[in-house]
Order: structure tokens, then C-alpha cells, then sequence
């Protein structure tokens, strides 16, 4: 399956990255190195000021068996922070302003509002909605709501967008590579 | 139970005048920020993120395949930055964990798939069990075990645990051979 | 290293009975035997905060309820809170004031929730929470303090009855006013009869007549999991345990203490902590003396069939040594050594405390064979791992029972054989005497002797993991 990558005026997208299908990414959106992509499913779709670390893994696959679904597009709000290891599953949505902690986990048709923290470690598997603002810690994914908003990550993109371009290659959006 | 044989592939791992031993599949940016002591295993997928602030590891260090070392960042009134993550001696770092501390002793043992927080600090002669996660800004102080999510104490360590630290890294060392067939 | 340290499969017999692995025990110079953390003395040295390391003095430490002063835990999920800050304007015209407030990084907890002020310093003097019995407490604790030291005058009154009214003069004339008067020192100074004595008054607990009945809508309310504390929340702090999640409020930091141990037949250290360091200013451990074992290869067991077993002896000391091995005599595996004497030494002290020997209920599960003869181990040497020539004198071994030697290791043969009735899945414990040469030196600051080499006897278990 052959890859096409679009990539918005101002985002930053390292070349050490795995994708597979179509994916885009909006305005300011930084993408660290090893990061994995799929998009058999339809579409993924990223919006804008997002910062994805390290190995993590958004997966957007059909079920075993429903392969002749309609495609469906996952859409990603903005000033999102996806932190290492975290890995994203079948998610239905995905809204603005959350961080996914180091190694959490987010399973199948889950939806994800706004403000919300998936703490570290955290294994999401139910299909409960994650309603606005609500913090999920601990190894029993306790939730609670949490009393302020998370920091949008600006100082933290500043930092990076200043950065990155003298140690790494980064993807231009010209030339859509063959998916590896 | 002695130490078993860990084999490797020849053709894959570098190795530096000082004994270190790196994965030609390690990921590591920035690599004129990194020091690497000497009898240094990296395996493969290994990231070390030197190109966001300096890492420096001590002798005799082990990280594990899959394991990310990233200098940890803070944010201030006047900005955001990262800064420099250091690691003593005779530190072993199972797979696929992360580290984000801002001082790692000597003679510390990290299990695997652990989340160490960012600016975490960990004294000499501690443990921190698999898969536990410790929260940012945590302390770990000497002849600790902790463990859970978030880490906590759960236990101590014998007086020798220095001793059986440095033949525990050192025997690891010397038991990682490239396998025969490759000889 | 995890399985390296928590492996259970070769063991020591501490003298005291118990099972320990040889890096948890120690091994006192004077008595020549190996010692626990059960059979030793615990004595505080020094109490820190495990977070910001700050030392406290005994007392100190009991007049804060052995909990940091400036560190805190969230009430929520137990980890150490952080302290955040913003400015703020209070008037137009003042320039912006730092506030700082706490922050869980863990759970997002606030120190907003329970509706803690922010405080205008970043050490806090956070607001302590009250135990509201804090009164009838400190009532009670006082009360039974001065019945303890009506029994302790009673006693002391009791025990000088029959000398008679008059014995001071006794005193005098047999020299033993010191004596007395230190007796005496530190004794409240009563009237000889006891009549001042009156222990301070308390008002018993009463009980209440009219208990309020349970409100109705506590049926009718839906409960929300969200807002009701956990047991271990409330557990956290005994003394309130507030029911809703908006009450909690932080936790004091726990203290915690360095010891120094000492061994309970001789009084003298075993392990004694330097202040603010990993280092240690006594360390007597048996990792550092006794010949560490551990196994290299072990054929699969079969029951009742002989299958070798090698087993890698490594001398930790600076001199080398000679180690023994003797079968396991189930008979007299309880009889307890008795402690060396020490000749010419101050007089050791009574062992008043010494726990009851922890009798050993053992069963091996078949039959080992061990190698006949002393076997020299050479001794440590830090230098070895720079030199490439390593040539060790092997003309003396038997091959019988020695596999190979390098530096300070040495590899023997065994031959284990387990019973025939074997259970599947059950492990096979067996046992062998091991006798190592010790160098004593402390003969030698003692009595101005040359040191002597003593023979000394541990049993080591292995369980070995059965194939079947």
C-alpha cells in the first residue's frame, strides 16, 4: 500500500518515520523520529500545533473480518501532546488540548474529548467515552475530573521548531515516498 | 544462577576503542552531545535523543532493546528548555523503557517497560521494578526498591547492593559475545 | 539483576535458623558466625526525608510525629506533590506577587480541591489539618504517663520498705551512697510515703443518648464513585478519613531511618552508615568473607539417578582460602554453635536478648556427593581483570572434582541424585556442609597473636528446579 503524506505550511515531520496509507498534518505540527502510522481504515487526519514523540503508534485498522467496511477518516484535533511509547488504537476521535502520557495506551472506539490526560502506563480499553477535562491515572486507570485545563504545549513547540530542522532530515511534502 | 551468554550478531554491533558496544540499529541523535564512558551496551532500537540537550553515561552501562533516553525538559516563567541527563556507573536499563530523569546514579537497576518521569532524580544504589512508572520530580533514595504506578517504596536493598551492582554489569558485559557463527 | 538478587536457589542457614540469601547476611568478626537482620539489633543512626534529604535529630524527629516538615504527599494517590507558582496582581498599582499552590504530577490533583490557600512562600507552612480529638489525646497520653511513674515509684518504695526508717546510715557505712543516688537519679522526687503522688484527672468517655438517625436521602442519593474516598485513602490518614474526595487534604512526608546494626552476643557493629553517603564506616558482611556459590550447569534430574552438577566458588577476600565440604546431617543441624569466647577480651556482655534459636524443619529430597579434600581458592585481586596471562598453579587439583579455576573462581563437580519418589514439579532441595578458612584477626589486636586461620561451617541449601 503506497503512502501520501501531506504536510501543512509550518509542521515538521522527521524522516524516520513509518507510514502507511494517506495521513496528514496540520499547520505546526512536530513529529519526533520513529513514530508509526497506519492508516488502512481511511484516512488519519492531524491537526494543527500537535507534538508526537517517539515510538509512538497511531493505528487506524479495521477489525479482523470487517475489511470491507466503509473507510472511516480518524481525525485528531489540535495541541494535542502524544508522548513517548504511547499508542493509539482504533480510536473513534480524538479532541483538542490532551496529553497522552509516556506508554498509555488507547484502545478500540474509544472517543476522546477535550483537556483530557491519559496518564502514563494507563491501558484504555474500554469503550466509555472519555468525557471533557478528565484525568485518568494509575494502574486501575482511575478517573477523575481534573480541576484546571492541561498547558497548551506553546513554549514546548517554539523550543523544538528552533531545534530540530540542524539535527534532523525532515519530509517534504513534494515528493509522497513509497510507504516501507 | 550464573549469568548465561547473551549472543550477538557480529555485523551489527560497533564497537569503540573504549569497549562500547552499539547497535547499528540504535537510533541516537546529536551524537557530538553524547558521552558514552566506555563498556556501554546499547542494543538494537535504542534512542538517545542528544540533539534536544547532552546525555552522559558512565562505565559499564546496559540500556535495553527499545529503550529511549531523553534528556527531560522544563518549563519556566521566562521559557521552556531542555536540560542535560546525566547516568553514573554500573547502570543496567531493561527493555523498552523510558527515561526522562535528570540525575541517574551509580550502581541503579532499571527493570523493563518502566516510565522514569521527567527530572526525575535517582541516587546511587537504587531499583526500580518492572513496569513501574514514576510520577515527574520523583526522589529515589539509596537502598531503595520501588515499584507500582506511581512508584513507591516497597522494599530495601542489602548493604552490598554496590558490589553486586558492579559484578552484576561487569559479568554482563563480559557474557555478551558475538555468537560463533559469526566469529 | 532482579533474578540475580531475589533468586532463591542456593541459601544460606543463618545461625539463628533462618534461610537467607548471602547478600542479606552479615557475618560478625568477633563471634565468627553468620548473622540476619532477625538476629541482630536495630538501632536508629541517623532519620532523613526520602525527599529532600534533610537529617533530623532523634528528638527532633518525635516532636515532628517522624514526618517531614516540608515535604508533602497526595492524598490521592500517594505520591510527593510539587510546588507550582503564579503572580498575581492583588491592586492596580503593587507590583504582581509570586503565589505558589501544590500540584499532584501524578494525578493532577491541586491543592485547590480541598480549598487549601495559596500560599504567598514556596516552603508552604502549608496548613496542617487538626485531628479534632487532638485534646482528649494529649489528656490521656499525659494521664497514663504519670500512672507509669506511680507503678515505677511503688515499685522503687517496695524494694526499700525493709531496710527500715533509718538506713541511710547503712549507706553511709557500707559505701554504697553512689550507688543509690544513681539509682535515684532521674526519679521524681516524691515523699517517702508516696502521699504528694496524684496522677492528673480525667473525665471518662461518655456516651451519647441520642444518636442521630441516618438522613433519608442517603437511600434515595445516587452515589458517585468520583467522589467517595478509597479505603487506602482513608487509611492514609487514620485520624480523619474523610469520606469525600474534597476533603482530603495532603500528607506529611514519613521519615525514614538509616540503621546501624549490631550484633546481639557481642555488642559489637556489623553495619554502621556514614552520615549523608552510600558509604558505610563498618560494613561486616558475609558477601565479603564467605565464598559466594553459585551454579554454572546443571544436568536434568532424574529421580534416583546421579547427575553431575557444577557449582562456581568465588573468594571475595583479599586472601585466599580453603574451602571443605561435608554432607548435611539432618540430626544435628539444630544444635546451635555456640558462640566463640574471646579470650582476654572485656567481658562480653550477657546475651539478654538473643531470640530464641528458630528450630530448622528440613527434607531433602535425595543424595549429593561432594568433593573429598580441601580445595584452595586463591585470593581476590582487583589488578586480575587488566592481566591477560591469569596463569593459576592446577597442579594440586584433583579433575575428579574440580572443573576449571581462573583467578579467585574455582568450578567443582557435585554429584546430586534425587529420591525416588520425586513429585512432578516439586523443586529438589538438597543440603552440604561448607567449612571456608576465615584469617581472624582479631585474635591478633586482642592478644598480640599471629593471626590464625579458623575453619568456619555454614550450611548451604540449594533447590534446584526438577525437570520432570
Amino acid at each position: 500500500m503506497s503512502s501520501k503524506i501531506k504536510i501543512a505550511q509550518g509542521a515538521m515531520v522527521c524522516k524516520e518515520i513509518k507510514v502507511k496509507g494517506q495521513v496528514s498534518f496540520g499547520a505546526s505540527t512536530i513529529i519526533h523520529p520513529g513514530v508509526t502510522l497506519i492508516a488502512e481504515a481511511g484516512p488519519i487526519e492531524i491537526g494543527e500545533n500537535n507534538i508526537i514523540e517517539e515510538y509512538v503508534n497511531i493505528i487506524h485498522k479495521f477489525l479482523p473480518g470487517e475489511e470491507q467496511s466503509e473507510p472511516v477518516t480518524l481525525k485528531i484535533g489540535s495541541n494535542n501532546v502524544f508522548e513517548v511509547y504511547s499508542i493509539i488504537e482504533g480510536v473513534k476521535s480524538i479532541g483538542d488540548n490532551n496529553i497522552f502520557e509516556s506508554k498509555s495506551y488507547v484502545g478500540r472506539n474509544l472517543t476522546i474529548g477535550n483537556d483530557c490526560i491519559i496518564g502514563a502506563g494507563c491501558h484504555l480499553t474500554s469503550t466509555s467515552p472519555i468525557e471533557d477535562g478528565t484525568c485518568v491515572y494509575g494502574k486501575n486507570c482511575t478517573r477523575q475530573k481534573a480541576f484546571c485545563k492541561p498547558s497548551v504545549p506553546g513554549g514546548h513547540r517554539e523550543f523544538l521548531v528552533k531545534l530540530l530542522p540542524s539535527y534532523h532530515l525532515l519530509r517534504k511534502n513534494k515528493n509522497p515516498i513509497e510507504g516501507t | 544462577m550464573e549469568l548465561q551468554d547473551t549472543f550477538y550478531s557480529k555485523s551489527e554491533y560497533v564497537e569503540t576503542t573504549t569497549g562500547n558496544k552499539v547497535s547499528r540499529q540504535a537510533q541516537i541523535y546529536g551524537s557530538q552531545n553524547i558521552i558514552l564512558n566506555g563498556k556501554v551496551i546499547l542494543q538494537s532500537g535504542v534512542m538517545i535523543r542528544g540533539d534536544l540537550a547532552s546525555v552522559k553515561m558512565g562505565r559499564y552501562c546496559f540500556v535495553g532493546r527499545g529503550s529511549v533516553v531523553r534528556p527531560p525538559c522544563k518549563k519556566f516563567s521566562g521559557g521552556f528548555t531542555y536540560f542535560a541527563l546525566q547516568i553514573g556507573d554500573h547502570v543496567h536499563i531493561g527493555e523498552q523503557s523510558v527515561i526522562q530523569a535528570a540525575i541517574i546514579g551509580s550502581y541503579v537497576h532499571i527493570g523493563k517497560n518502566v516510565v522514569i518521569g521527567k527530572r526525575c532524580i535517582l541516587k546511587d544504589c537504587c531499583m526500580i521494578g518492572d513496569n513501574t512508572v514514576l510520577a515527574p520530580d520523583t526522589v529515589v533514595p539509596s537502598f531503595t526498591h520501588y515499584s507500582g504506578s506511581p512508584g513507591i517504596q516497597i522494599g530495601q536493598l542489602p548493604v552490598c547492593t554496590q558490589d553486586l551492582s558492579t559484578d552484576y554489569t561487569k559479568s554482563f558485559y563480559d557474557h555478551f559475545v558475538p555468537s560463533i557463527d559469526n566469529l | 539483576m532482579a533474578s540475580y538478587m531475589f533468586q532463591k536457589t542456593i541459601t544460606s542457614i543463618c545461625t539463628c535458623g533462618l534461610q537467607k540469601l548471602l547478600p542479606d547476611l552479615f557475618f560478625c568478626r568477633h563471634c565468627l558466625t553468620l548473622r540476619c537482620d532477625f538476629c541482630v539489633s536495630h538501632e536508629i543512626d541517623t532519620t532523613y526525608c526520602p525527599h529532600c534529604f534533610e537529617n533530623l535529630s532523634s528528638t527532633e524527629a518525635k516532636h515532628k510525629k517522624n514526618r517531614c516538615a516540608s515535604c508533602l504527599e497526595c492524598p490521592r494517590c500517594f505520591n510527593t506533590l510539587s510546588t507550582r507558582s503564579y503572580s498575581r496582581t492583588p491592586e492596580p498599582k503593587k507590583p504582581p506577587q509570586k503565589m505558589y499552590y501544590l500540584l499532584c504530577l501524578f494525578c493532577n490533583w491541586r491543592s485547590h480541591e480541598p480549598s487549601i490557600p495559596d500560599q504567598p512562600t514556596s516552603s508552604g507552612n502549608w496548613p496542617v489539618n487538626k485531628n479534632p480529638n487532638d485534646g482528649r489525646i494529649l489528656d490521656l497520653i499525659n494521664h497514663y504517663k504519670s500512672v507509669s511513674l506511680k507503678e515505677v515509684f511503688d515499685k522503687q518504695k517496695r524494694n526499700t520498705k525493709h531496710y527500715g526508717r533509718n538506713y541511710m546510715h547503712f549507706l553511709e557505712k557500707f559505701g554504697l551512697n553512689a550507688m543509690m543516688a544513681r539509682k535515684r537519679a532521674g526519679l521524681p522526687n516524691f515523699h517517702s510515703d508516696g502521699t504528694g503522688f496524684s496522677a492528673s484527672e480525667i473525665s471518662p468517655a461518655e456516651a451519647i443518648e441520642n444518636v442521630p438517625e441516618l438522613p433519608i436521602n442517603i437511600f434515595e442519593d445516587i452515589v458517585d464513585l468520583k467522589q467517595i474516598s478509597t479505603l487506602e485513602q482513608r487509611f492514609a490518614t487514620p485520624e480523619l478519613q474523610a469520606e469525600n474526595t474534597d476533603d482530603l487534604f495532603p500528607i506529611r512526608k514519613h521519615l525514614r531511618v538509616k540503621h546501624s546494626l549490631r550484633c546481639r552476643v557481642c555488642e559489637h557493629n556489623v553495619v554502621k552508615p556514614e552520615y549523608n553517603a552510600v558509604k558505610f564506616k563498618i560494613k561486616h558482611l558475609a558477601y565479603y568473607h564467605v565464598p559466594e556459590i553459585k551454579i554454572i550447569k546443571c544436568e536434568p534430574l532424574v529421580a534416583g539417578k546421579w547427575s553431575s552438577l557444577i557449582l562456581k566458588l568465588c573468594n571475595p577476600a583479599q586472601i585466599s582460602t580453603a574451602v571443605r565440604f561435608e554432607k548435611l546431617d539432618l540430626n544435628t543441624i539444630n544444635i546451635i554453635r555456640e558462640p566463640r569466647r574471646l579470650e582476654g577480651e572485656d567481658l562480653i556482655a550477657t546475651p539478654k536478648q538473643l531470640p530464641a534459636p528458630i528450630p530448622i524443619v528440613l527434607e531433602l529430597h535425595g543424595d549429593i556427593m561432594v568433593p573429598e579434600g580441601e580445595i584452595k581458592i586463591a585470593a581476590r585481586d582487583d589488578t586480575a581483570e587488566y592481566d591477560d596471562t591469569n596463569e593459576v598453579n592446577t597442579d594440586n587439583d584433583d579433575p575428579k572434582y574440580v572443573y576449571w579455576r581462573k583467578g579467585n573462581k574455582v568450578a567443582l563437580k557435585f554429584e546430586v541424585k534425587p529420591s525416588e519418589n520425586l513429585k512432578k514439579n516439586e523443586n529438589v532441595q538438597l543440603g552440604f556442609v561448607m567449612h571456608f578458612m576465615y584469617m581472624d584477626t582479631m585474635l591478633h589486636v586482642i592478644n598480640q597473636k599471629q593471626p590464625q586461620t579458623v575453619l568456619v561451617p555454614i550450611n548451604i541449601l540449594l533447590n534446584l528446579p526438577n525437570s520432570l
